[in-house]
């Protein structure tokens, strides 16, 4: 059967071997240093608390370098004339890829995540543990929203970003000369444009005064809405970003 | 039937094509000869939908080239293939987006042509790629096959085998094969039709043997006179 599911599971397929060494990178640093911090003891070991943390840069930032690397690679290695011929819109190649980015970025983050709770929750004394406050925190259904509707946040903002680099890449694909300045020109200036519309229109902004000392009411009544406007101006963005770029895919682009 | 209807293309300052008009029926197989930077590349990929026209216009069976992606094979001159692949994961994607592909044409080819399923694309030899390609085009069974160079580089016993196969396998009158070459004498034996191209212009086009009969001089010889007259 040549169902879309099938041939999107291939590019899928194809999409996730392009990314793999960077996720593998992220993977093998985050599970090597909570080793190191689980199975050592000494100041050494809980100096390494510091760079589990920073992993999550990584985490963050080489989703990103994927997306340049692997649209360049098609191009260097002459692969793009096997996925222009295939009988498919440039949505399901760009979807495929922005998918396999999105995989790269969730599950790098949570390792990361998941290690350095770990290993913080290893190397804190545990008689300076407050064992009813964090079990009040863990039940506190409202804390679970709050990271949800940051996770979402996050994730929102990668989107745009994906799609930009997506965007920009296949803007400067369409000439043969300066392609990478192009991108590059054209990366800035969709951030740049994208912060100034949401400036104008006031999304994301926190409104609201800070003079109430209740935390919870200070993120229910300023925080949550200003990162869900936020989420909901970025998903808007990386919408338009996408639509654009199979546009521009499907009419414009040429090997 | 394919047709090019003055259909120019422009790389910078370099004309690819300047006004080509071409009609290649269905069921035949047609050699598009001429010398290197003639055009001949840039006219399959116009067909196959991966270059657009300046002006002018392509179509494949009254459609563009995009709407009809599902009925053609193309086999460009250069590696394609993702280097990690081994020829079964390569056979695997491409059977995922062609209803028209044969599993049994594809096991059978392997075999006829000496090559193993997990054999990785980056460690054959340019032969291999070569027929690893021909394996991945002609294992479907699409109306169009164009071809671009695709006995480039390639030793003189592969390029029989290819040639072979190519003959084995070709559905005379459903199938139609586009040849692009510059190597005339190797597929002179293969070509119903033959169009010359230069300079991104048609220099000459007819059927071959009638060329030959009305000239008494092979194909190969029939394009250098029809280049040194052009000049």
């Amino acid at each position: 059967m040549h169902s879309k599911w099938k041939m999107f599971g291939q590019l899928y397929r194809k999409d996730m071997h392009q990314v793999l060494p960077e996720l593998l990178l992220v993977i093998i640093l985050s599970v090597a240093m909570n080793l190191a911090i689980l199975l050592g003891s000494g100041i050494m070991t809980q100096l390494l608390i510091g760079p589990t943390f920073m992993l999550f840069g990584l985490a963050v930032l080489l989703p990103l370098i994927s997306s340049f690397k692997t649209f360049r690679q098609e191009w260097n290695n002459k692969t793009v004339y096997l996925l222009m011929s295939l009988p498919v819109s440039g949505g399901m190649i760009m979807g495929s890829r922005l998918l396999a980015l999105v995989t790269q970025f969730v599950t790098g983050t949570i390792v990361v995540g998941v290690g350095a709770l770990l290993a913080t929750y290893h190397i804190i004394p545990k008689e300076l543990i407050d064992m009813s406050a964090l079990h009040s925190l863990l039940s506190n259904a409202a804390a679970y929203k709050y990271l949800a509707v940051v996770s979402l946040s996050g994730l929102a903002y990668m989107l745009f970003l994906f799609c930009n680099s997506l965007f920009s890449q296949i803007v400067g694909r369409i000439s043969r000369k300066l392609s990478g300045w192009i991108t590059l020109g054209a990366f800035i200036a969709v951030i740049w444009g994208s912060q100034k519309v949401l400036e104008l229109i006031g999304i994301g902004q926190f409104s609201g005064t800070l003079s109430e000392n209740n935390a919870e009411v200070i993120f229910q009544n300023i925080v949550m809405p200003a990162f869900t406007s936020y989420t909901i101006g970025y998903l808007i963005f990386a919408l338009l970003l996408f639509v654009g770029s199979v546009i521009i895919y499907d009419r414009r682009l040429e090997v | 039937m394919i047709e090019l209807k003055d259909v120019s293309k422009k790389f910078g300052t370099v004309q690819a094509l300047d006004g080509i008009n071409l009609v290649i029926p269905r069921g035949k197989i047609v050699g598009l000869f001429g010398p290197n930077g003639a055009g001949k590349s840039t006219s399959l990929k116009m067909i196959a939908g991966l270059n657009r026209p300046d002006s002018g216009e392509v179509r494949i069976d009254d459609k563009l080239p995009g709407q009809r992606r599902d009925i053609i094979a193309f086999l460009p001159e250069i590696d394609y293939l993702y280097s990690w692949w081994t020829i079964k994961d390569a056979a695997a994607f491409i059977r995922a987006f062609y209803p028209d592909w044969e599993e049994d044409k594809y096991r059978e080819l392997l075999k006829f042509l000496n090559l193993q399923e997990d054999m990785k694309i980056s460690k054959i030899s340019k032969g291999q790629r070569a027929k690893a390609k021909l394996i991945l085009t002609i294992s479907r069974q699409a109306p169009y096959l164009l071809m671009d160079e695709p006995l480039s580089g390639i030793d003189i016993l592969t390029r029989e085998e290819i040639i072979n196969t190519l003959i084995r396998d070709y559905r005379a009158g459903e199938q139609t094969i586009v040849i692009s070459t510059h190597e005339i004498n190797d597929v002179e034996s293969l070509v119903d039709e033959v169009i010359f191209i230069d300079n991104g212009q048609v220099k000459l086009e007819g059927n071959a043997d009638e060329l030959r009969a009305q000239k008494g001089l092979s194909l190969a010889e029939i394009m250098k006179e029809a280049f040194r007259n052009a000049q």
